[in-house]
């Protein structure tokens, strides 16, 4: 039984599994730990049938009730397959009115692959800009609504390197990681060339967002996507025959049976699976790291029956979701007071979890005309986006602090369970309550309202920056545990004034998108969506523990090196200081591919 | 009985989430025992059989019991042995055994360890026979034997599943009546058997029935209670009648009494909110009509069937091609397979 590895990877999603991929190519050996199953393609499974099904009950599964001692408890909840069961290992959050509830919100996916299995694939760089947040701010003559303390522009961070320096790594990313999309009108430049595979033909309900984009002169792309149409050559996948096959609605919140979606599994980790350097244990759950002065000495997992086992690395990375890491490394810090704990909280400066970052994210919704409906089930995740709104004039004209990116969303409503169990819901803690509630709609009206919504949903998502605030944060709960005795994740954020202010401003513009574009019907805007906005994650989940060139400012050094340790590095969201205008695995995916070739030149 | 290969990373996928915890810990003994015995498809192209996977869990490493498995879905007399689930080239606490049984059946089975009869200590399914000995049980996928309830509960349900469920104008009827006659002899069987026997197009109670033994088994007592209710209510109003016999009227005013959360006659001692109940059971009937018709809803497709001939484009193209995502039988994707 192997015991010492070059590298110890925890979390096999967009974090981990570039590292992964590299450095098992150069021949250092390679541990990967993942808490969660491996489920692979059906062209990989031994039976010739996928773990991930097309199958409504996959993405949200049947009720299941809260248990745990928190003021949700007796709540129904409704899972996913490859996300834990709250009473095992739930979130906590801190709710307005000081009360704690459990929420569903905010888990990436407990699998190998991680989040990248069942997110909708929106693959998008950051910008420039985005990168720059503090530059920008802090320039002549900058104002902002809803700052009335000037707080903003004191809170931004430049990232602690340019766009130029991470730009051959999304090129990088999109080549590997196997991405479909166009390069024309994304405001950012691809200095290293356009590695996109070609699009398929878009749904003809998104034929609105073009028209509505184009009457507010917003330049719009086909919005890139993790999905291979064609023969993917670098992860060895056969593309779908014909492409068009890559289409259905079982694409966001499902993993693909088929592996045309881009997960990090069938992606990165498949093509070194079967070097005898690399080795992945899934169904393991890593307890805590313990350290001999500034080296991680060991890795403690649990086995999958809960034996517990050690190993170790020359190199350790965490990457298992921005909260996830916050917890596991919090929890090493309380078992090792005097060692680990004043390494990692850099003697008390509050920096590890501080700074907790999700998007500001809402949008409009509405149907298109009933003479105009088409099938939506034959879709990917997003047809069209626009960087209209990262440009510098609009953020000047608008006040507001950073950019976004607006794009639309093809495979919601599509499925005749997720019609009614989404029907008036703004998150995963509200699935199937507004239908419970609307005892009205049967029989006839039942019909009716199938009929009104049938091939007619059309929804328009913009993904802006969330101002950082220290007090936003990840801690330990004090009184909620695991499955195994561990404190819980305990979330701990608001936003701030500016952030709604913005929010207000890019949801009206996603609105003007849908009345332009001749989609009016039932249609509602809104800023935060959610049964409380405290709680709602978005699953993009980001810093707690960010990088930065000032050791008292940050978790991280710019090569997300812990500050308190030699061989400790952290690598998925939670290194992120500002949160990006769009959806962020490629960033994460392109930061991972450049700490790679740092360890690379290292080890 | 033949034995299949085991997938050991696959058993494992679910022993871990599911079953490994601290001993002591507050959350329960298990997540989920429900998926236990694992009931999944068969490999490609096979689709009249189940694999099923027993699992045992050993109390320590120390507990070196050998384990096999007896039931009705086999000769009682030959026990299948379980091997020791593997884990990085060691062998693990759980140890499991995959058999293939043919869809739509119910079993008993026990654990043997040691030569001595166990219950499954996971699966929460049991079951006591005439001769007062408790089993265990499992059923395979499209089991249209009931499980939860009683005929007169079957009665009731089917007709309040009926006043919910989208199928009731003249097009939706001749619809179904067509799609069930031009359906295959095999599929004709299945469908038949799990829709009409309960006098109900798709099958949604019989979704419900084996939703309250598996997955939303916290709501059996739910159903249990307030289906007595319901029934008291019914006998105090129509003396004589049975449940079927009852009028459509009736069961419209009392559906819509339940979602006003007043029903005379209800015993609100026993269960609180009519409205709560009917929220369950609308969840319910809706999800088993539109389900993947493994479940025991939607049988033989016919619930998506009805959705694509109902919704149609400005072509009179259906909004709701469901068939080229969905594998064969039901669907007819040509290379997906589940």
């Amino acid at each position: 039984m192997q015991t010492e590895y070059d590298l110890v990877i925890i979390g096999s999603g967009a974090g981990g599994a570039p590292i992964a991929h590299e450095l098992a190519r150069k021949g250092k050996s390679v541990l990967m730990l993942e808490k969660g199953p491996l489920l692979v393609p059906q062209y990989q499974a031994p039976s010739g049938i996928s773990g991930f099904r097309r199958d409504e009950a996959f993405s949200t599964g049947t009720e299941k009730i809260l248990h745990l001692e928190v003021s949700n408890k007796g709540a129904s909840y409704y899972s996913s397959h490859v996300e834990p069961d709250l009473n095992d290992e739930p979130h906590v959050y801190r709710r307005a009115d000081g009360r704690d509830d459990a929420t569903i919100e905010g888990y990436t996916a407990q699998v190998v692959g991680g989040g990248t299995q069942l997110y909708g694939g929106v693959s998008l760089r950051f910008t420039p800009r985005d990168l720059t947040l503090a530059q920008w701010n802090n320039r002549p003559g900058a104002a902002l609504d809803g700052d009335p303390n000037d707080e903003v522009r004191r809170a931004a961070r430049d990232w602690p390197f340019p766009y130029a320096a991470l730009e051959p790594y999304y090129a990088k990313a999109e080549m590997l990681v196997g991405i479909n999309g166009t390069a024309e009108n994304q405001n950012k430049p691809f200095t290293s060339g356009d590695q996109y595979q070609k699009p398929l033909a878009y749904n003809p309900i998104s034929e609105h967002v073009k028209t509505g984009m184009s009457a507010l002169g917003m330049p719009f792309y086909r919005t890139p996507l993790a999905v291979i149409t064609a023969d993917h050559a670098p992860s060895g996948r056969k593309g779908p025959q014909p492409g068009e096959a890559a289409k259905t609605a079982y694409v966001n919140r499902y993993g693909d049976p088929m592996g045309f979606k881009s997960s990090t599994w069938v992606s990165l980790l498949s093509p070194i699976k079967d070097l005898p350097n690399f080795s992945l244990m899934p169904n393991c759950t890593v307890t805590h790291l313990s350290s001999d002065g500034s080296r991680i000495s060991q890795v403690h997992f649990l086995t999958p029956d809960g034996t517990p086992r050690t190993v170790s690395g020359r190199i350790v990375i965490v990457a298992c979701s921005a909260i996830e890491s916050v917890r596991l490394l919090r929890l090493s810090a309380d078992i090792d007071r005097t060692g680990f704990a004043p390494r990692i909280n850099q003697d008390g400066n509050g920096m590890l979890g501080a700074y907790f970052l999700t998007h500001c994210f809402g949008g409009a919704s509405a149907l298109v005309p009933s003479s105009e409906r088409y099938d939506k089930s034959e879709t990917l995740d997003s047809d069209f986006a626009s960087d209209f709104c990262h440009a510098d004039d609009f953020l000047a004209a608008q006040r507001v602090w950073a950019g976004a990116v607006i794009y639309n969303n093809t495979s919601d409503r599509a499925l005749p369970l997720a019609m009614a169990r989404n029907l008036g819901s703004r998150d995963l803690d509200t699935i199937w309550q507004g239908f419970n509630q609307n005892t009205g709609l049967i029989s006839d009206a039942l019909d009716q309202f199938l009929d009104h919504s049938f091939g007619r949903g059309l929804s328009i998502t913009f993904m802006a920056n969330q101002v950082p605030v220290k007090t936003n944060r990840i801690e330990l709960h004090p009184t909620v545990k695991d499955k195994w005795g561990r404190p819980v994740a305990y979330i701990i954020k608001d936003y701030h004034s500016h952030d709604v202010a913005l929010m207000n401003k890019l949801a009206d513009l996603c609105r003007q998108v849908l009345v332009k574009g001749g989609v009016t019907d039932d249609i509602g805007s809104g800023a935060v969506f959610g049964k409380d906005e405290l709680a709602r994650c978005a699953n993009h989940i980001l810093g707690g523990a960010r990088f930065g060139t000032d050791r008292t400012d940050s978790v991280l050094d710019p090569d997300c090196r812990a500050w308190g340790f030699d061989n400790l590095y952290v690598t998925d969201g939670c290194f992120m200081p500002t949160s990006g205008g769009a959806n962020p695995t490629l960033t994460i995916q392109a930061n991972s591919f450049r700490v790679a070739d740092i360890l690379a030149a290292r080890i | 009985m033949k034995r299949e290969p085991l997938d050991h990373t696959g058993v494992l996928n679910l022993a871990a989430k599911y079953l490994s915890r601290r001993h002591d810990a507050a959350v329960g003994d298990y997540a989920e025992p429900w998926r236990f015995p694992i009931i999944d498809s068969d490999r490609a192209g096979e689709t009249a059989q189940n694999r099923v996977t027993f699992l045992w869990r050993a109390a320590d490493q120390n507990d070196g019991r050998a384990v096999a498995v007896v039931g009705t879905f086999d000769n009682l007399w030959d026990a299948t042995p379980c091997e020791p689930v593997q884990f990085d080239g060691a062998p693990t606490l759980y140890h499991a055994a995959t058999v293939l049984v043919p869809k739509g059946q119910i079993h008993c089975y026990k654990f043997v360890a040691d030569g001595q009869p166990v219950l499954d200590a996971i699966n929460p399914q049991r079951v006591v026979l005439d001769n007062g000995i408790e089993w265990s049980r499992f059923f395979t996928e499209q089991c249209a034997i009931p499980v939860s309830f009683e005929r007169r509960e079957l009665a009731i349900l089917a007709r309040l599943t009926n006043e919910i469920l989208p199928f009731t104008s003249d097009d939706a009827q001749k619809f179904m009546d067509l799609y069930y006659f031009t359906a295959d002899q095999q599929a004709r069987e299945t469908a038949l058997h799990q829709a009409f026997r309960l006098e109900q197009p798709v099958g949604a109670v019989n979704y419900i029935d084996k939703l309250l033994a598996r997955e939303e088994r916290h709501r059996l007592v739910d159903y249990k209670i307030c289906l007595k209710l319901i029934d008291n209510v019914l006998r105090g109003r129509f003396p004589g009648l049975a449940a079927a016999d009852i009028s459509k009227d009736a069961y419209q005013t009392l559906y819509h009494q339940m979602a006003a959360d007043h029903v005379d006659g209800w015993d609100t001692s026993q269960y609180g909110s009519p409205n709560y109940f009917l929220q369950v059971l609308r969840r319910h009937t809706y999800t088993g009509a539109f389900s993947h018709p493994k479940y025991g809803g939607n049988a033989g497709a016919a619930g998506w069937a009805w959705l694509e001939h109902r919704f149609r484009g400005p072509k009179d193209e259906s909004c709701f091609n469901w068939q080229r995502a969905i594998e064969p039988p039901f669907g007819a994707s040509a290379d997906y397979i589940a």
